[in-house]
């Protein structure tokens, strides 16, 4: 919880502005209707999943569940085409046929100092494009800037 | 000199003129009943010698101050029978006044509901608890006159096309229970439609108005407007005058019949054709009267006890419940936005996180919504909501902080929500408290208010 790993190390980034850092803000999909018709055991299964997932896949980024069903990626020194680019495989690899349970997850992105130079911004800009996913549909990551293409 | 003169001349007038036919009148008719040589023509015989042994100015002012009393007497009498009389029969209204007045109450109306229009006060309410009620008959006849003028003449100039229908029968019932010998106003009946309501209350304030003349001459007019005053108080002074002769002169038409025989056809006809035409004229100069005071009240040159008790009532009623209107309106926006920020936070811990930043700002916008009724809100309502909103902002910058990489709150952020919570509904509790207190205030400035909604606001759930 409160996603400390990720966002303590994120503040100490910007203390030298040299370099691009990504940020993700990832939700998980319908948890709810999972928890109402699978129970709320296999939901809280499914959550320690996501974050082994992220953090056997995503091995150049640091990740950590924040709160409830949402989780944050940070991808230092790293732009945001890569980042992107990053994500996508990571919700490729999380449609494969051998999870148990099929979940997929929604996400949004920002990049320093492109979308805020600060924790905050990051954030703020990620949950817009967070937001933006989900009204378009769920299972994407989306990015406040151009890499979304 | 002269014009204050003239209107103690004016008083004398009436009794001594009366008084002396009435000395003539009775004269005729007891001199031939005397027995001379009885004690009562010894008497008289006495008093005649007494009065011959007197200068003709000695005999003069005796036979004066008789008069006088015998006018006196009858005016105490009689004349209040005849203007009763005056007033149910003979009064007719000078339309152009009556219209007017009409004119005038219309303007008092719409005045007083555009005052009270945002407010909880009831307009039927204010009217009938600060509107004197006719007290007597010539009152009740005087507001009979007005619906009757309505019904004759329609509209005044100016007045809106619909206030010239024909008085619905619910208005004529309430008017006519309107009239003698009730003390307290009937209730505004039910109408149909607005505009038979806002005549209704027209018509109510006319018939004050009008019960109110002779008060508004002789306390605004005198003194303030001497020359309306002395033209008023010469027409009152001609209706006393021909209503103190009628009676006198119909008396010495019997007196000349039963004296002199030969005039029994004559003298009757001729007394009535006097009368009539005293009381015909009696009621001219009341008109006159009355239309002096109606358009000084048109014109503004003094004002109407009756309007003014309305409009002091209405600026309270206005005032306060103004007053409690905004209270109610902040309230609620208050009240509506710190329910947002708590279930924005509550969505933090939940699993909306990434929305802590639009979370922060509706607690930054509560916040200033509380602000907004430092001025307005009762202390202890002021404070509960102080300290609320202080709950929220320390889970919001916890929030920040750990945005911002800084650590978990080191307090239980859920109980600090649900402790803002109980000092919410406080604040609401004293913003009720508060606002009975401001109805109790309207209340007695304006009367009883219909119920209504004394309680601000339920909160709104924009989420």
């Amino acid at each position: 919880m409160w996603g400390q790993s990720v966002l303590a190390p994120l503040a100490d980034l910007f203390d030298s502005p040299e370099g691009q850092h990504s940020l993700v803000v990832l939700d998980v999909d319908h948890l709810t209707r999972i928890n109402e018709e699978l129970g709320r055991e296999r939901g809280d299964e499914l959550l320690a999943d996501v974050e082994v997932e992220l953090a056997t896949f995503l091995t150049e980024a640091t990740s950590a569940r924040w709160t409830g069903d949402q989780y944050l990626v940070l991808f230092p020194h790293t732009e945001s085409r890569r980042a992107a680019s990053l994500m996508r495989a990571f919700m490729a690899h999380l449609n494969r046929p051998s999870h148990a349970v099929r979940y997929s997850l929604s996400g949004g992105g920002s990049t320093s100092p492109t979308d805020g130079t600060s924790n905050r911004e990051l954030v703020a800009a990620c949950a817009t494009a967070l937001a933006t996913a989900k009204a378009r549909g769920r299972a994407q990551v989306l990015w406040t800037g151009s890499a979304n293409d | 000199m002269l014009t204050s003169l003239l209107p103690g001349l004016r008083q004398i007038r009436a009794p001594l003129s009366s008084g002396f036919v009435w000395l003539v009148a009775l004269w005729l008719l007891a001199e031939p009943l005397i027995d001379r040589d009885s004690e009562v023509g010894d008497t008289l015989s006495s008093m005649a010698e007494v009065l011959g042994s007197a200068s003709g100015i000695g005999i003069g002012a005796a036979w004066t101050f008789v008069a006088y009393l015998l006018g006196s007497l009858s005016m105490g009498t009689l004349v209040p029978l005849l203007r009763r009389l005056l007033d149910k029969q003979w009064l007719r209204g000078d339309r152009s006044s009556v219209a007017t007045l009409q004119g005038l109450s219309v303007r008092t109306r719409v005045k007083l509901q555009a005052m009270l229009e945002f407010t909880d006060a009831n307009i039927d309410v204010l009217i009938r608890e600060h509107l004197a009620e006719s007290r007597s008959r010539r009152q009740g006849a005087l507001a009979w006159l007005v619906a009757r003028a309505r019904a004759r003449w329609g509209r005044p100039a100016g007045e809106p096309e619909q206030l010239a229908m024909a008085p619905s029968s619910k208005i004529a019932t309430s008017l006519t229970s309107a009239t003698p010998g009730v003390s307290r106003p009937s209730p505004l009946p039910e109408t149909e439609s607005d505009d038979e309501l806002a005549r209704l209350r027209e018509d109510r304030i006319s018939a004050s108005l009008m019960s109110e003349l002779e008060e508004v001459a002789v306390s605004r007019l005198l003194g303030k407007e001497a020359e309306l005053y002395g033209e008023w108080d010469r027409e009152r002074a001609e209706v006393e005058f021909r209503l103190a002769l009628a009676p006198a002169v119909v008396l010495l038409a019997i007196a000349i019949v039963v004296r002199v025989p030969d005039f029994w056809w004559w003298a009757p006809i001729v007394a009535a054709l006097i009368a009539w035409g005293l009381i015909r004229d009696a009621a001219r100069s009341e008109d006159l009267a009355q239309t002096i005071v109606i358009v000084a009240l048109a014109n503004d040159r003094v004002q109407s006890p009756a309007i003014e008790r309305l409009t002091v009532a209405a600026q309270v009623g206005s005032r306060y419940g103004q007053e409690a209107e905004i209270i109610r309106s902040v309230t609620r926006t208050a009240s509506g936005d710190f329910t947002n920020a708590v279930a924005g936070l509550e969505h933090l811990f939940a699993s909306e996180a990434a929305n802590a930043q639009r979370s922060v700002e509706l607690v930054d916008v509560a916040a200033s919504s509380f602000r907004a009724g430092d001025d307005l809100f009762d202390p202890v309502a002021q404070r509960h909501g102080e300290v609320a909103v202080r709950e929220l902002a320390d889970v919001a910058q916890a929030w920040l902080d750990v945005i911002d990489g800084k650590g978990a709150p080191t307090f239980d952020a859920q109980s600090r929500l649900r402790v803002a919570q109980v000092h919410h509904a406080r604040f609401l509790q004293a913003i009720r408290e508060q606002l009975e207190r401001v109805t109790t205030t309207v209340t007695e400035a304006t009367g009883p208010t219909p119920p209504g909604d004394p309680v601000p606001p339920s909160p709104r759930a924009e989420k």
